[in-house]
């Protein structure tokens, strides 16, 4: 008896399961690579260490430092088996993690937009692209592993 | 943990749903040896304290505590050339008239490119659903908790012996052989009183593997072989009964749901001293939706067979008021036994020391 009801369980929870539509917070952003030659930096915590740059240390994104010309497509890819945000930072990499929960809902499509963040990316989940119409250098961090992942990209 | 957390300058909430049930990073960092090569250390400080309070508004007849406080000592640290070292302790004090006992302590390596571990001392079965320190609720599962005959250990009883295996993004396979279990009070719930002095009487094998499929689906199986010797303090009588469990077990996670499934049969040859085999079974099925990155609300199904039938709806809504605390609202209500009471409980849950170096969640 308690294995019938185990599986039928199992079944009507697949089934209620999806049917259902997750909000915003936390849905899968299940963007595709990019067509059209966007440079994809990658996102993990595992694979990619620690490095320098004019900034201060960078880590956990590859290139976590990286100059393109403007004009420039990017998007972000996790690599990790758990999720991750590259989301703006302004000014400079503040010693704590300063992130809000606005960081999980994908905004932005231009790096020069306030407060652009790729929201809560799933594992191999691809970003929005973003472009970099506007030359300058743009601090970012993943809200989750802040200050252990952050990097900079400068649109020349 | 906020050994943890002042180590690599997290959040608590970088690893915990509400503390302490892990999310998909903090199961990862569990599985890794509690080690980031990559991530530089900021602190060490192997030293945390957890405190809960729960309150139980429907007492059973046999309980006299509406409140009960517990305290637990939490010791890691890594250590070696690359960290890939490290142990672990757990020491409950003593509550509700139960004296304090070491409930973990392990020493363990975790190779960091293939996930390939050993680990040696007190620890816990690997099971699909934690049924102690990091359970999601109040109640334990009691497919994991109940027992046969005159044996007081069930699967959520520590083990002391080896557990080693590979725990990698395709498979997580684990096997243990134990030569005796943790003998104190679990969690402050006093042993009940017995007439036998029991022990393994060959080391105990268990085994279990859980394959990550696509989609967010997990499934495997566990196996568990053992032989217990009871033998009467008042007679010196002695038995023993050979036992074996099997199980199937499932998950998936997607956004914000997750479905946890287990299911267990069990045979033990002597389960009275008097030769008389007894079946078992149990199983659960929990379904949570997190309504937010801190907060979820679960349904559990328990069913249990141990031979006598038992099934329970248990359903808890959970959320973080900070990143180092937990409150659980939790009612857990017997089906078909209309004598059987409803329980309905809360409880709150923090860890010290309160660090947190993201200040603003």
């Amino acid at each position: 008896m308690a294995s019938k009801l185990f599986w039928i369980g199992c079944v009507l929870g697949s089934i209620a399961a999806a049917g259902c539509t997750p909000g915003a917070a936390t849905a899968p952003n299940t963007h595709q690579p990019a067509a059209g030659g966007a440079i994809v930096i990658g996102m993990s915590l595992i694979k990619y260490g620690q490095s320098s740059s004019p900034f201060g240390t960078v880590q956990a994104y590859n290139p976590a430092f990286l100059t393109v010309p403007a004009g420039s497509t990017i998007q972000f890819h996790n690599e990790d088996g758990f999720k991750h945000t590259a989301t703006m930072i302004s000014g400079s990499f503040p010693s704590a993690n300063t992130f809000n929960t606005t960081a999980l809902t994908p905004s932005g499509t231009d790096l020069a937009t306030a407060a652009w963040s790729s929201g809560d990316l799933d594992p191999n989940g691809f970003s929005q692209t973003f472009s970099s119409l506007h030359p300058g250098t743009y601090l970012y961090g993943c809200y989750h592993h802040y200050p252990a992942m952050r990097g900079v990209i400068i649109v020349q | 943990m906020p050994i943890f957390a002042e180590r690599y300058g997290f959040s608590c909430s970088a690893c915990h749903t509400a503390v302490p049930d892990l999310n998909a990073f903090g199961n990862s960092f569990r599985k890794a040896g509690f080690n980031l090569p990559n991530v530089p250390r900021q602190r060490d400080f192997p030293v945390a304290l957890r405190f809960q309070e729960t309150y139980v508004k429907d007492l059973l007849p046999s309980q006299n505590r509406r409140y009960n406080a517990l305290a637990i000592l939490i010791s890691t640290e890594n250590f070696g050339a690359d960290k890939s070292y490290s142990y672990f302790t757990r020491y409950i004090f003593g509550s509700q008239g139960a004296a304090g006992s070491l409930y973990y302590a392990w020493a363990q390596h975790v190779n960091p490119r293939t996930g390939v571990f050993q680990r040696i001392g007190l620890f816990s079965l690997p099971l699909i659903a934690n049924p102690t320190q990091r359970l999601d609720t109040i109640t334990l599962q009691p497919a994991y908790s109940y027992t046969i005959g005159h044996s007081s250990a069930n699967l959520a009883t520590p083990r002391l012996g080896l557990l080693f295996g590979q725990r990698n993004g395709f498979i997580d396979a684990e096997f243990a052989v134990s030569e005796d279990e943790y003998h104190g009070a679990a969690y402050g719930a006093p042993t009940p009183p017995s007439d036998f002095a029991q022990a393994f009487a060959v080391p105990e094998v268990f085994g279990s593997a859980l394959f990550s499929l696509p989609h967010g689906f997990k499934a495997g199986f566990l196996s568990l072989r053992g032989s217990r010797s009871f033998q009467s303090r008042a007679t010196g009588a002695t038995y023993y009964d050979s036992y074996r469990r099997e199980g199937a077990q499932a998950s998936w996670a997607q956004g914000r749901f997750e479905l946890t499934g287990q299911q267990l049969w069990g045979r033990d040859d002597n389960a009275d001293g008097f030769g008389n085999p007894s079946g078992s079974s149990g199983g659960f099925v929990t379904f949570k939706y997190h309504a937010t990155p801190h907060s979820y609300i679960g349904l559990r199904y328990d069913a249990v067979a141990n031979p006598f039938a038992t099934r329970d709806y248990d359903l808890y809504a959970v959320f973080a008021p900070t990143a180092h605390s937990r409150f659980v609202l939790e009612h857990f209500k017997p089906v078909g036994n209309s004598s059987a009471l409803a329980v309905t409980s809360a409880q709150l849950l923090f860890a010290l020391p309160f660090t947190d170096p993201q200040k603003n969640r």
